[in-house]
């Protein structure tokens, strides 16, 4: 039976050689999108490392010579961080508020986005710390969530920022280099030669940006004034809303002139972090659901391609199956044939596709950041999901094929 | 006509097949042009970025240390320096000076409730390089940008938003609670065109911008161009590369070094997705995915109208003898095989260009995302209009395509068709 099934697809081989591509080529393509997608969403489920949830961040506005609300005379560096900082400690003091601070470069989508290496002042080592540079205020702790790896608490976080330490974060690259990052805690850090020297005072878990995000360290700077203000936009403002006060705060914070505006300095329009990091996020998202899309096409498309071709041929062998049925062939073996038919084909271009893509496994694993095991289940997977549209598709005209009356058809013979 | 109602009565007679072909088509055709004409959207022409294939942007600046490896930076471009790259180019018809990212402000008329609107600072030329429609008032011009005269150019909605009319110009708004005359009024901009997208747009001097303290090469500058009528964007990139290996030299007295990304920006570099600022555009890759994504889905439907096209004719056999037997040549038999294939084609296409239009018009945020210099969810949701759309261009795209499968399914089948003989044909019945 599977011997007589071969010579009938070799002696059709024109056309089962363009099937044989497409089912190759739609295979090929399912299982590059499932990588792609795997290597996309594989950090989706791990934890970010604080609660975007009732943060809002604010930018800063300055008020100039020539407006009604100018206050002459105060436009100075000094002046200006003096302000700010009568701002936060208002801020600070709101009932429906848990906390605000001013940072540069710490939450997602800021405008000032950097990262940076720190080594060790006292010893020598030639590993380096690799993370996010994240530069805020002591209360950046508590209004990101921040938690410690060792056990401190977000209050013992905050005094360590305040007395000018820093705060480093777990890190895989550190760790794969044979360096535990405890070990750092108590040292005195810097970037370089002539760049300020930090004692490291705790370790903290890592922040990434978003869930689609990998892992890379974090570098939490002290900013104790801060620097910077008004210089290409990149000292902020945010604040963290305790639950359920959006509302509330947020109308008094459109109204009540003290919590937006001190002397020269004022406060912009908040925006939720949710949102901001929303609009992070958008860019991969339509690129996933792009792929899905594309692999969902193609498994349509060959559902029709089968579909169509399979109908027509089975059209053509209703003579041929009569005579099966009528040398006693069951419904059942015919239905297996024309779904062994796409099997076989099917198996085929896995073999073809295995022959092609396997000898250019590095190149595939560099480009794509998997492994061999991994590229070897989503060729299963891809393999499976085609064999599961071959059923799907030959299902109708194998169901056809199964209904021939041996008698109607071979009447003409 | 005989020929049409045959090819009427064969699509009849195969109904389910027709039906497969025609979907198979609809489905290729409406993936592939709406790729496509999304594609085009980050490079179509239309008002104020009429002449898009000629501007070019110029953006910022990436420094790196030459003895550490880790220290570097990037940031928009000192005033000075914005004008040695930029400055002077041949080939270059007007340089634009601008502030290098929008802001957000409130604006308020006084004593009313402020709102937040998207702003650009920019300068004189910036009314040149793009075509932007007065619908009242003008542009401000050198002598109003170097007194740095407090006025501003607002669009149609912004006006409506703060005045309930249009023709508000001379009339005064508060920007970030200082008091701003408005001197125009300009038609809205979608955010899809984000490099001249903005609710209102304020006066930048150059001439009296710092930068950034403490570095002569970080600022808050960067450049529009607009190219003279055939000059290559090319030829301008290689001046502006020989520009930064100079200044790169200047830059290795402090022991830094300039590193060139492939500035000014096409809009095609923009549309490479979102590189970072010490990134080249991946332009190039960025394009052959695109035609990897366009054959692809062109392919794997044409092997299947072929394998259907090739079954069907094998059921025609005899029919196609009779015709030989009297008198049909080969070419007979192939432009009618070929014109029916190219109906259910053309019949396919024409529906999937239609879905790929409405898809986009309506739903195009589902599967892609425009770049701009604001971020806000709003600009993010932003669909295409019509006119973004559909364009002939499109349309002879979606002929082109449509051919092209027409041919790579339909060209093999016909051929051997039309070799069988006849009298094998009809011996066979």
């Amino acid at each position: 039976m599977k011997r007589n099934l071969l010579t009938q697809i070799r002696s059709e081989w024109r056309e089962n050689i363009w099937l044989v591509v497409e089912l190759l080529v739609v295979t090929a393509v399912i299982w590059l999108i499932g990588i792609l997608f795997y290597g996309k969403t594989k950090n989706y489920f791990k934890p970010i490392g604080y609660d975007y949830n009732n943060i809002y961040t604010v930018e800063l506005g300055k008020i100039v010579a020539g407006s009604r609300y100018y206050e002459g005379d105060i436009n100075d560096w000094e002046g200006w961080q003096t302000d700010l900082q009568e701002l936060i400690e208002r801020l600070n003091k709101n009932p429906h508020l848990e906390g605000a601070a001013y940072y540069e470069g710490a939450l997602p989508n800021s405008n000032l986005q950097g990262g940076t290496h720190i080594e060790k002042v006292d010893v020598e080592d030639s590993v380096t710390y690799l993370g996010r540079i994240r530069n805020g205020s002591p209360e950046l702790v508590r209004l990101m969530q921040l938690e410690s790896a060792t056990g401190k608490t977000t209050e013992q976080l905050e005094e360590i920022l305040r007395r000018g330490d820093m705060l480093i974060s777990e890190s895989e690259d550190y760790k794969a280099a044979g360096r535990n990052v405890m070990d750092l805690i108590g040292t005195r850090v810097y970037r370089g030669e002539g760049t300020g020297i930090y004692k490291v005072g705790d370790v903290i878990r890592g922040v990434r940006d978003n869930e689609y995000a990998d892992e890379w360290g974090t570098i939490v700077f002290p900013m104790l004034k801060p620097r910077g203000i008004f210089n290409s936009n990149s000292v902020q403002v945010a604040f963290r809303v305790r639950d359920g006060h959006d509302k509330e705060f947020l109308k008094e914070f459109e109204e009540n002139p003290e919590l937006r505006r001190q002397r020269n300095v004022y406060l912009l329009a908040p925006k939720a972090l949710t949102d901001i990091r929303e609009e992070d996020v958008r860019e991969t998202e339509t690129g996933l659901r792009m792929l899905g899309c594309l692999m969902f096409f193609l498994l349509v498309t060959m559902f029709l391609g089968l579909t169509g071709t399979f109908w027509f041929r089975i059209r053509q062998r209703v003579g041929e199956i009569a005579l099966r049925k009528v040398c006693g062939a069951t419904r059942a073996d015919i239905f297996r044939r024309v779904i062994g038919e796409g099997m076989i084909l099917l198996l085929i271009a896995a073999a073809l596709m295995s022959a092609i893509i396997w000898p250019m496994s590095d190149y595939f694993i560099n480009t794509f950041n998997c492994t061999r095991p991994e590229m070897l289940v989503f060729e299963a997977i891809a393999i499976a999901l085609v064999a599961l549209g071959i059923v799907v598709s030959l299902w109708y005209p194998a169901r056809n094929a199964m209904r021939v009356e041996p008698a109607y058809a071979l009447k003409s013979e | 006509m005989n020929y049409l109602k045959q090819i009427y009565y064969e699509m009849r007679h195969h109904r389910m097949m027709t039906w497969v072909s025609i979907s198979g088509t609809a489905l290729a055709i409406f993936l592939v042009m709406t790729f496509v004409m999304a594609e085009r959207i980050n490079t179509v022409e239309m008002a104020p970025e009429s002449n898009r294939s000629r501007i070019m942007s110029g953006t910022n600046l990436h420094l790196e240390s030459n003895t550490n490896a880790f220290l570097g930076s990037t940031w928009g471009i000192n005033p000075d320096v914005v004008k040695k790259l930029y400055g002077n180019l041949d080939g270059v018809e007007v340089v634009s000076y601008i502030k290098a990212w929008g802001d957000v402000h409130d604006v308020n008329v006084k004593g009313e409730e402020s709102f937040a609107c998207e702003a650009l600072d920019v300068d004189e030329n910036f009314w040149k390089v793009y075509d932007f429609r007065f619908i009242d008032g003008r542009p401000f011009d050198e002598a109003e940008r170097k007194a740095e005269v407090k006025s501003v150019v607002i669009t149609r909605s912004t006006a409506r938003k703060l005045f309930g009319e249009e023709k508000v110009a001379g009339r005064e708004i508060e920007i970030g609670m200082y008091p701003y005359t408005v001197i125009g009024v300009v038609e809205d901009v979608s955010p899809l065109l984000g490099n001249s997208y903005a609710k209102l747009y304020r006066i930048y001097n150059i001439e009296s911008d710092k930068g950034q303290e403490n570095t002569q090469w970080f600022g808050n500058t960067s450049a529009r161009l607009l190219l003279k009528e055939g000059k290559s964007p090319k030829e301008v990139k290689h001046q502006v590369e020989e520009r930064y290996r100079q200044l790169s030299s200047e830059a290795a007295k402090e022991g830094m070094r300039l590193i060139y990304h492939g500035q000014p920006y096409t809009a095609e570099d923009n549309a490479a997705g979102s590189h970072g600022s010490n990134n080249t555009p991946p332009t190039e890759r960025h394009q052959r995915i695109q035609w990897v994504i366009y054959a692809i889905l062109i392919l794997v439907p044409a092997i299947n109208l072929s394998s259907m096209t090739r079954s069907r004719l094998r059921h025609r056999v005899a029919e196609i003898g009779v015709r030989r037997a009297f008198g049909a040549k080969r070419v007979d038999i192939i432009t009618q095989l070929f014109g029916e294939n190219l109906i259910i084609t053309f019949i396919g296409g024409c529906i999937g260009l239609g879905l790929s239009i409405l898809f986009l018009i309506y739903a195009s945020t589902f599967l892609f995302s425009y770049s701009s210099i604001f971020d806000s969810l709003e600009i993010l949701d932003t669909t295409p209009d019509l006119k973004m759309v559909f364009s002939w261009g499109n349309f002879f795209i979606a002929l082109g395509i449509c051919l092209v499968l027409n041919i790579l399914s339909a060209t093999v089948p016909a051929w051997r068709a039309s070799l069988v003989d006849p009298a094998t044909a009809l011996s066979s019945r």
